[in-house]
């Protein structure tokens, strides 16, 4: 850690914390004053309940801007990269690009955290006082009695997640020289990667289906789960539950889910100690559109022919308009992202026999399954 | 001391350094060739901004990585980053966060220059941004300044204000290594002239030392002279060019010349001239132009 870089850094990114301070402050601290305490003596007879305690609010409103941020931050923290004009004023300050990288993605992560932490542990002060005072009430209907005490492990658990997600993001953004390959490695890393695993999961089934008869064993929810997106239904679902004491049949009700953190931890642990081991890309990168890496255009025609035959298989019942329309969808999108890819509109001779041996393994699939 | 042995960096198809070997001492170092010689290349490998494919560059012994090396260099490259919102003001806070900065030097420069300290740096043209990265470079306190393309975009009265600053910065006994197309101001300038072509040093020295070879005639006469006719005499020429009625002939070093041509063109004039510093570099590029084709 540079402790000049990170005192300039911290200045230069005010107006991003800014930013942050808003999203958190207008979503968590909003929730946190609207949960509904509902007043039945308006609507029913006196005698009944004056107030209720409803359903503790959605964690969601904590995932979601928590960790849409912990995946977006890394574009910031890694934009040095993005220009040659700034790689070339970056790289060569006085200490290493490695300590460069360090401390800016510490920095990064630091920020949403102390944010994250601040607004967390208000909104939760005032639903505490909240839910003490509409106890205080008479005639309370406790339909559903909080248990806050699970604030706690929640609040580790999403800055623990949240941390991995920050890294697994950093190494998709890394990826990129710029910042639209970037944004796009990151989509496709954080949301489109559940779905292509689920995909390529099917895929080998059937053909294990066809070859002995059988099925694997049925892992699919755990295989969608996989990608960034998924840890936040993860952690809702097992701390709404807990938090409102809604009944459970125990341990074995949250396995899937906690499998998929304990991953996506596993995902984030390999990610951060790339992004501190690996050496920094050398500044010729910066802002070029040519891929560092050649294997990520290989990744997409992968993702494109099993995304092709994901939407056949499950509009296998559908009408065969249903078919040609997501399977319309998925072919403009191979186009869209090949060409923002490309920067042109114009496929190479490359995208267009991925194109070709997609539609001919297509054909091969619906001949052979007998879909 | 830099010392490059064997430096070599390829950008796809293109070899921007080729097997480069120099030490560089003190002083001030000129840097030419053409577009795409390995200029700007070579001064993003000693400050690696980007990193070689092979061979070795030490800064005063530590590898040019190293953090101690780092701090012994600035580099100003040709188009320096600006933020949209920067003023002068913010551009020289960013670089004092990480270099020891001359405030009072850099402020007088700009004062100098008459930049407008309030306005948006982005705004500004681009003679005004490079007085502005320049005023910075020669503010700042490391040992080695690099600056790639300084001389662009300049009117004469900034840059001998410029010049006279950095021969202060040599008296001090600092290094400034020059990447220019400014021959004359280069020429002025450096102690030792490097010339690259596709990223390998064809030659080095000052400009007077380049030429010590190469002997420039003025020729007017009649009959028409024919290069093919002097190479087949034994004369290596390097260049033949006629301006009006009069030809100008630079040679390698030959004193059969002047005879050959009294005797066999009979010339109404035959004149030695000097060269100019800028004539010496542009004949060395296309020396070295020759003789890789010629390899």
């Amino acid at each position: 850690m540079n402790k000049k870089l990170l005192k300039y850094q911290l200045k230069d990114w005010l107006p991003l914390i800014g930013v942050i301070f808003i999203i958190f402050a207008v979503v968590i601290l909003s929730n946190a004053f609207n949960y509904k305490i509902i007043d039945r003596y308006s609507y029913l007879p006196p005698e009944e309940a004056k107030y209720q305690i409803n359903q503790f609010p959605r964690i969601g409103i904590y995932n979601t801007p928590f960790l849409i941020v912990c995946a977006a931050m890394p574009l910031f923290a890694l934009d040095y990269r993005f220009k040659h004009t700034q790689a070339d004023t970056f790289y060569q300050l006085p200490f290493k690009e490695k300590e460069l990288k360090r401390t800016r993605l510490v920095l990064g992560l630091t920020i949403i955290l102390v944010l994250f932490t601040f607004f967390y542990w208000i909104s939760i002060l005032i639903f505490g006082i909240r839910y003490n005072n509409a106890l205080l009430v008479e005639n309370v209907d406790k339909t559903n009695e909080w248990h806050l005490i699970y604030s706690l492990p929640l609040y580790l658990t999403l800055i623990i997640e949240g941390s991995a997600l920050y890294f697994t993001s950093a190494f998709l953004v890394s990826l990129g020289n710029n910042t639209l390959d970037s944004i796009i490695y990151v989509l496709c890393g954080q949301f489109i990667l559940g779905l292509i695993i689920g995909s390529a999961y099917l895929f080998t089934n059937d053909i294990y289906h066809c070859i002995t008869g059988n099925d694997f064993k049925d892992i699919n929810l755990m295989v969608y789960g996989l990608s960034g997106i998924h840890v936040g239904d993860n952690i809702h679902y097992i701390f709404y539950s807990l938090i409102n004491g809604m009944e459970l049949s125990g341990l074995k009700d949250f396995i899937p889910s906690i499998i998929l953190l304990i991953v996506s931890l596993v995902f984030g642990g390999a990610a951060f100690a790339y992004m501190f081991i690996a050496k920094e890309p050398s500044g010729e990168y910066a802002g070029s559109i040519k891929k560092r890496y050649r294997w990520i255009k290989w990744l997409y025609y992968v993702s494109f022919i099993i995304i092709t035959y994901y939407t056949i298989k499950f509009n296998y019942y559908s009408p065969s308009y249903t078919v040609i329309i997501w399977l319309t969808i998925v072919y403009i999108g191979y186009y869209l992202i090949i060409s923002i890819s490309n920067r042109s509109f114009k496929p190479t001779k490359q995208d267009i026999i991925a194109f070709i041996v997609n539609t001919v393994f297509l054909i091969a699939v619906i001949v052979i399954l007998k879909l | 001391m830099i010392e490059i042995k064997n430096l070599s960096k390829r950008f796809d198809k293109v070899q921007a350094c080729n097997n480069l070997s120099v030490n560089i001492d003190k002083g001030i170092v000129g840097l030419v060739g053409e577009n795409g010689a390995g200029k700007s290349t070579l001064l993003r490998l000693i400050s690696n901004v980007i990193y070689q494919d092979s061979g070795e560059i030490t800064i005063d012994e530590y590898k040019n990585s190293n953090k101690e090396a780092k701090e012994l260099v600035f580099f100003l490259p040709d188009d320096p980053y600006i933020k949209a919102y920067q003023t002068i003001k913010s551009v020289f806070e960013f670089y004092n966060n990480f270099y020891k900065l001359d405030k009072d030097k850099f402020y007088r420069l700009i004062n100098t220059f008459s930049l407008p300290i309030g306005r948006k740096v982005s705004g500004f043209s681009k003679g005004m941004k490079r007085q502005l990265f320049i005023a910075l470079a020669l503010s700042v306190d490391c040992k080695y300044i690099l600056l790639d393309e300084a001389f662009d975009g300049l009117d004469p009265l900034v840059m001998n204000t410029i010049k006279e600053e950095i021969l202060n910065l040599k008296e001090e006994g600092r290094c400034i290594i020059i990447a220019s197309h400014n021959i004359n101001a280069l020429d002025q300038l450096a102690d030792r002239v490097l010339i690259l072509y596709k990223g390998s040093l064809t030659k080095d020295g000052k400009s007077e030392d380049l030429a010590t070879e190469m002997v420039k005639y003025q020729i007017a006469q009649k009959e028409e002279l024919d290069e093919k006719v002097l190479l087949e005499n034994g004369f290596k020429v390097i260049s033949l060019k006629k301006v009006g009625s009069i030809y100008h002939v630079v040679i390698y070093k030959n004193d059969d010349f002047m005879p050959f041509i009294n005797k066999n063109y009979k010339p109404l004039i035959l004149e030695e001239i000097p060269l100019d510093p800028e004539e010496i570099v542009m004949l060395n590029m296309m020396v070295s132009r020759k003789e890789s084709k010629h390899e």
